[in-house]
């Protein structure tokens, strides 16, 4: 399955939660990257075309994916990529790698159990 | 601040209109006019306050222009303004935005109306400097507000205001944003990662930080380490895209404290004696 970001989700993602905007890394995560994973296939993330990610946003909703305990980071290495799409998106397809890799897993839900 | 502190007092205590004198002024930045609007906003917003500019035509040209660029008078209400000359050297503002969402539409349109009046591209950067700008935005949304009262002042909770200018002398585009909250190294005790940001101080057990020196090492803590929440991770993005950039700087004032960033140069710390009333960020970049 492709997921392109701009047209599937908003060319505008920013922010941490739902509570900081609509168009959030919770939001994109618990939307539209969780049921596409749940579908058991592979996941093409594709993030050209938007106005830019922040960081909030992103690891929200890539790191999230690990820390709420959906994905183990393994997991995510076979069976998502992320294409950046064009040039000036490599950067953010970097940090994607990295805020799966540094994510603990299941640490949001031990916390939320808590 | 005098004049804002004064119009704070002022909004406590009043109800209907007021007149705002601003003929003293004789030159006004940028920033300082982003300060004023907010504050003007949150006063019409929130006490239905109508402040009413007195004797604006010996106001000075420049304090006309800035104010009347950023879309000071149209808060007001004003539309007839006297003709005033500009110094085609002096920065030009553009028209403030504000919200109380993390939106990356107006840090977007922020960016692209600094390009427009440049007459330029910002190219790669264009996109890392909206990231900047939302980040701040998130950081105003996320941590300014704990409460809807602060310094014993309603505020507008979540709210930003957003703004910037065009310097063509330097060819330096300056974007603004700025928040009525507590003010980062306010927030920053209740930060989960406040072991680590207070070890990067010496001494701090003895004696309480300075606010700038917080704010430095919060940037500081998000910038080398595995951050992945907090203030400290958006404040580290913004830093990054300034010390990547050729000639750019950052600087943020918030609380008492400021700090300015500048690729090359040592950090400049000050203290002032007045706390801000919030937290402004102030990103420039130099195109090339």
């Amino acid at each position: 399955m492709m997921i392109d970001v701009a047209t599937a989700f908003s060319p505008y993602p920013a922010g941490r939660f739902r509570t900081d905007g609509p168009f959030s890394g919770e939001e994109f995560r618990e939307k539209t990257l969780v049921p596409a994973l749940a579908q058991g296939g592979p996941v093409v993330v594709r993030l050209a075309g938007t106005k830019g990610y922040g960081s909030s946003f992103l690891e929200e909703a890539f790191g999230g994916l690990v820390r709420h305990g959906h994905f183990t980071a393994d997991e995510l290495h076979r069976r998502l990529s992320i294409e950046a799409g064009a040039p000036e998106y490599e950067i953010y397809k970097r940090r994607v790698d990295e805020y799966i890799r540094r994510a603990t897993f299941g640490s949001d839900r031990a916390k939320a159990r808590a | 601040m005098t004049m804002i502190d004064a119009m704070r007092s002022i909004a406590v205590l009043e109800h209907g209109s007021v007149y705002v004198d601003l003929n003293e002024i004789a030159f006004i930045s940028p920033a300082a006019t982003l300060l004023l609007v907010a504050e003007l906003d949150r006063w019409r917003r929130l006490k239905n306050i109508k402040l009413r500019p007195r004797d604006i035509e010996t106001m000075h040209d420049q304090v006309l222009y800035s104010l009347a660029s950023m879309g000071f008078f149209n808060i007001l209400g004003t539309h007839n303004l006297p003709p005033f000359t500009t110094d085609p050297g002096a920065p030009q503002p553009i028209r403030f935005c504000s919200g109380n969402q993390s939106d990356l539409k107006k840090a977007s349109d922020v960016s692209a109306e600094l390009q427009r009046i440049a007459g330029a591209s910002l190219g790669q950067e264009e996109l890392l400097l909206n990231d900047a700008i939302a980040e701040a935005m998130t950081n105003s949304v996320q941590h300014a507000y704990p409460s809807s009262l602060i310094d014993g002042l309603p505020v507008l909770k979540g709210e930003w205001w957003a703004t910037g200018s065009y310097d063509q002398t330097r060819h330096r585009l300056t974007v603004l944003v700025y928040d009525q909250g507590i003010g980062i190294p306010a927030t920053l005790p209740s930060s989960k990662h406040w072991d680590r940001i207070t070890k990067r101080i010496p001494g701090y057990k003895e004696l309480w930080p300075e606010d700038a020196r917080l704010i430095e090492a919060a940037i500081e803590e998000g910038r080398s380490s595995k951050l992945t929440e907090g203030r400290g991770l958006g404040l580290a993005e913004i830093a990054d895209l300034v010390y990547n950039s050729d000639g750019g700087h950052l600087r943020i004032i918030s609380g008492r404290g400021e700090v300015r960033i500048q690729p090359g140069v040592k950090t400049v710390l000050q203290n002032h004696q007045r706390p801000l009333g919030g937290t402004l960020v102030e990103i420039a970049l130099t195109l090339s």
